[in-house]
């Protein structure tokens, strides 16, 4: 899933600036204005960010690493070495969401995670989908970006 | 006493109180202002010929001369002589901006390439300064 850039956002917003100008009454000068369509495009890029899961989908690798450090009985190294920030995050999730998102990391399928857990297959994609969704909103929050 | 002559000189005075000290400085500040803003309008060729450049530039200045009297009285602890460059900086892109916005409005394609251009630089500022990162969101 593509994160945009900052000259994505700018382009977007000029494109409203190009489309719009002629027909505005700048109370306060176009550049204010201008200001004030940046702002509104870089909001609804966070909101859909969120939504889409997109913070979560930048650190992922991040994530996986420290599952993967974790396995391997190496957890000093993955507290040292890895995103302090990321760690606060995973550390916020409930248990069952951090289970069922170390296994699904470490490529388990849904319905092996069903099986070793005793759950339904909604309960399953409900726990995934809540702990991505924290996860991202955490490290939006305390600015992991 | 040695009359101050240097504009550090009168600035100094001005902030002790001695208010010919101060109108000498912002007479003197003008005339800065004004070489100022006369090289940078020059620079911008869109506007050439298409302003009367003496009377804007006097203009400009006395904007920014009356702004920085207004916003920075020398007893303001924030005052500095960069606090009164920085607002000239202000009213000369206002300037510039506004007028390259009614060029066009009214149908002037190089001075709507020029506009543009100034617009995304700022924009570009203004997605990297540090305090866009820090805004909250609400959701």
């Amino acid at each position: 899933m593509k994160v945009k850039t900052n000259e994505d956002l700018v382009q977007q917003a000029m494109v409203i600036v190009c489309e719009k100008y002629k027909n505005t009454d700048f109370e306060k000068g176009i550049l204010p204005w201008a200001y004030a369509v940046l702002d509104n495009v870089m909001r609804d890029d966070r909101k859909t960010g969120i939504r889409r899961n997109e913070l979560f989908h930048e650190h992922i690798d991040t994530i996986k690493e420290i599952y993967q450090q974790e396995e391997a009985g190496d957890e000093a190294a993955g507290f040292r070495e890895l995103d302090d920030e990321i760690m606060r995050a995973l550390s916020r999730l409930s248990n069952k969401e951090k289970t069922i998102l170390k296994l699904k990391l470490g490529g388990h399928t849904t319905e092996e995670i069903q099986k070793q857990l005793g759950l339904t297959r909604n309960a399953v994609y409900k726990y995934l989908s809540d702990g991505r969704k924290k996860l991202s909103r955490l490290l939006e929050k305390r600015g992991a970006l | 006493m040695k009359n101050p002559t240097k504009i550090e000189d009168l600035i100094q005075a001005a902030k002790r109180g001695d208010k010919m000290a101060e109108a000498e400085f912002f007479e003197k500040l003008f005339v800065r202002f004004l070489s100022i803003v006369t090289r940078k309008l020059k620079k911008c060729s869109i506007l050439k010929n298409r302003i009367n450049l003496d009377e804007k530039s006097r203009e400009i200045c006395q904007c920014a001369v009356d702004k920085v009297k207004a916003l920075y009285p020398f007893n303001n602890p924030q005052w500095s002589l960069m606090s009164a460059m920085s607002v000239l900086q202000n009213v000369l892109d206002g300037f510039i901006i506004e007028t390259l916005t009614d060029m066009a409005k009214k149908g002037d394609s190089k001075a709507e390439n020029w506009l543009f251009a100034i617009i995304r630089k700022k924009l570009m500022e203004r997605v990297k300064s540090k305090n866009w990162k820090e805004m909250e969101y609400e959701g």
